[in-house]
């Protein structure tokens, strides 16, 4: 009897661990799961439209490859290059003992196209801005949180399954406005063959000479705009739930007074680190603000508050 | 019976005043348990508190043994006062994510009711009316298998004609492996099927007991006890 029972006792425990690994699996497919939807959820504002507004930048980069045919387009011409190129990635050209480039001129769209695509992005940015902020909000403070908090899923999941599908979304906004501008200003060429081997120039010869690429991706641009990114989002989320439990004991001009101090506070280390990482050309050190504010984030949305009781 | 849900001294300020003041209580299985109280007593609180919406000041509460988390929304269908989907989303999508998220959900019954109240799947949700929208959202919750059901203001939206389709729903999926606790301040309505009453006063229990007991002891209905006990709060005088 008693080793009936014990075996039983035995048994209930497997089946215990048992259904405690199924439940910590299920739990991880569904942080998946829900990464997965809010990135669907995502996909057109934050990857298929930004990727639409880098079609003028395409058309103009289109215009360039035609510098082959310089003498038989009428926008692109031969210009003498004054210095002797140095970097690999030059594709000047010798000719009769000079220096030659191609170079697009007077093209009537280019600046249509380049207006396009600013005003484009910069609607694109904000919009997404809103909509990735809305979301969060919507699900932590907001009337989706009783359906979508109610999931069995930690509290830390949840907000992980919101914002790296959102960090995706602005990053890979933020490398294609990097790439439109590269598109705008100059030109890929190819160099004896080697497909690596691309050249970034300006169009326009006169004026502040040739940009003889170097980096063709202004990495520092996209990092600074991911770094705001981050900043703007995980402040705001921070703020909010901050504010969501200091209304137990405080009223609400005490509330606006901490986050209008905290909200100071972030935006001073951030200006700070920027200018460090520029100055120390360490641009790691834009992510500092951003990795302590995940933290926080992580930390305060465990004892998660909605803004009523 | 084992105990569903256990509540000690519970309390949780809001701006400094106490919505729930060292509130206990607790629910066995196998009831149906109406929370009773005016507007503004912590009846949401409460049910925000078990789900984990919001944490509390001080106090315990265990659900199935267990504290508030992710193990315990595996046990709680929880019905809000108000419509969570979005309103340029149709049915189907909603049974879709409740399908996709909760192990518990009943497929079958959620369609076998939205048939009887004769609501096609493909329906917008911004084309329905606000009663139309809660008795969906009704539908959608109660086919869960939880073993724990809070249903906040049920019959709130909803016109006279519809309660009864909304009770016996409830009843439908009730059991005597799960328990349901309706917030409500339409005791008339809801009365004939409560095993237990909570009446909440400042953020207390002021009242609890098995819902025939408190007809026999005060031989009055529910309904009558709940308003002797909140008018003379009205008059800013005590009960006794």
């Amino acid at each position: 009897m008693s080793e009936n029972s014990f075996g039983e006792k035995m048994m209930n425990e497997n089946t215990t661990s048992e259904n405690k690994e199924a439940m910590q699996n299920k739990i991880g497919s569904l942080g998946v799961k829900l990464a997965l939807r809010n990135f669907k959820k995502y996909i057109i504002i934050g990857v298929i439209i930004p990727l639409l507004m880098t079609i003028p930048s395409m058309i103009v980069q289109g215009e360039w490859f035609k510098n082959d045919k310089a003498g038989t387009d009428p926008y692109v011409k031969y210009e003498v290059y004054e210095s002797v190129p140095e970097s690999w990635l030059d594709v000047c050209e010798e000719k009769d003992g000079k220096y030659v480039i191609g170079t697009l001129v007077d093209w009537p769209l280019h600046d249509s196209m380049e207006a396009v695509t600013d005003y484009g992005f910069i609607i694109i940015v904000v919009c997404l801005y809103i909509y990735l902020i809305r979301d969060v909000y919507l699900t932590f403070w907001g009337k989706r949180a009783a359906l979508e908090l109610a999931v069995p899923c930690s509290r830390t999941v949840i907000f992980l399954a919101k914002f790296i599908p959102a960090m995706i979304c602005e990053i890979w906004t933020f490398f294609l406005i990097a790439l439109s501008d590269c598109f705008l200003e100059g030109g890929f060429k190819l160099k004896d063959g080697a497909i690596a081997m691309q050249s970034v120039r300006s169009y326009e010869s006169a004026g502040w000479g040739y940009m003889t690429g170097v980096d063709f991706i202004p990495w520092d641009s996209v990092c600074l705009h991911t770094m705001a990114f981050l900043v703007i989002y995980l402040g705001i989320v921070f703020l909010i739930s901050l504010c969501s439990n200091l209304n137990r004991k405080m009223k609400d001009p005490a509330i606006l007074s901490i986050a209008g101090l905290v909200t100071l506070l972030i935006a001073a280390l951030s200006f700070v680190t920027e200018v460090a990482a520029f100055e120390n050309n360490m641009l790691i050190l834009m992510f500092v603000v951003p990795v302590i504010l995940l933290i926080l984030c992580i930390i305060s949305i465990r004892r998660h508050n909605l803004m009523k009781a | 019976m084992s105990e569903l849900v256990k509540i000690n001294n519970l309390t949780r300020s809001f701006h400094g005043r106490k919505v729930l003041d060292g509130l206990s209580l607790s629910v066995e299985t196998g009831k149906i348990v109406g929370l009773l109280a005016p507007n503004g007593t912590g009846k949401t609180t409460l049910f925000r508190l078990l789900m984990g919406l919001l944490t509390e000041d001080s106090g315990e509460i265990r659900v199935d043994g267990k504290p508030i988390g992710k193990e315990t929304n595996n046990v709680i269908s929880y019905l809000p006062d108000y419509f969570v989907f979005d309103d340029f989303r149709r049915i189907k999508n909603a049974i879709e994510y409740m399908k996709e998220y909760f192990s518990d959900f009943d497929e079958k019954r959620v369609k076998e009711l939205l048939e009887k109240i004769h609501f096609d799947e493909n329906r917008k949700f911004s084309a329905m009316s606000k009663g139309e929208k809660e008795q969906v959202q009704l539908v959608l919750f109660l086919s869960r298998r939880a073993k724990l059901y809070l249903l906040d203001e049920p019959l709130a939206a909803v016109d006279p004609a519809k309660r009864e389709f909304i009770i016996n729903t409830i009843l439908g999926s009730f059991g005597e492996e799960n328990s349901v606790i309706i917030s409500t301040h339409l005791v008339l309505d809801i009365e004939k099927i409560l095993d237990e009453v909570i009446m909440l006063k400042d953020g207390k229990v002021c009242l609890s007991g098995e819902a025939d007991v408190l007809r026999d002891e005060y031989g009055k209905k529910l309904n009558d006890i709940f308003k002797d006990t909140f008018r003379y709060e009205e008059g800013g005088k005590g009960n006794e």
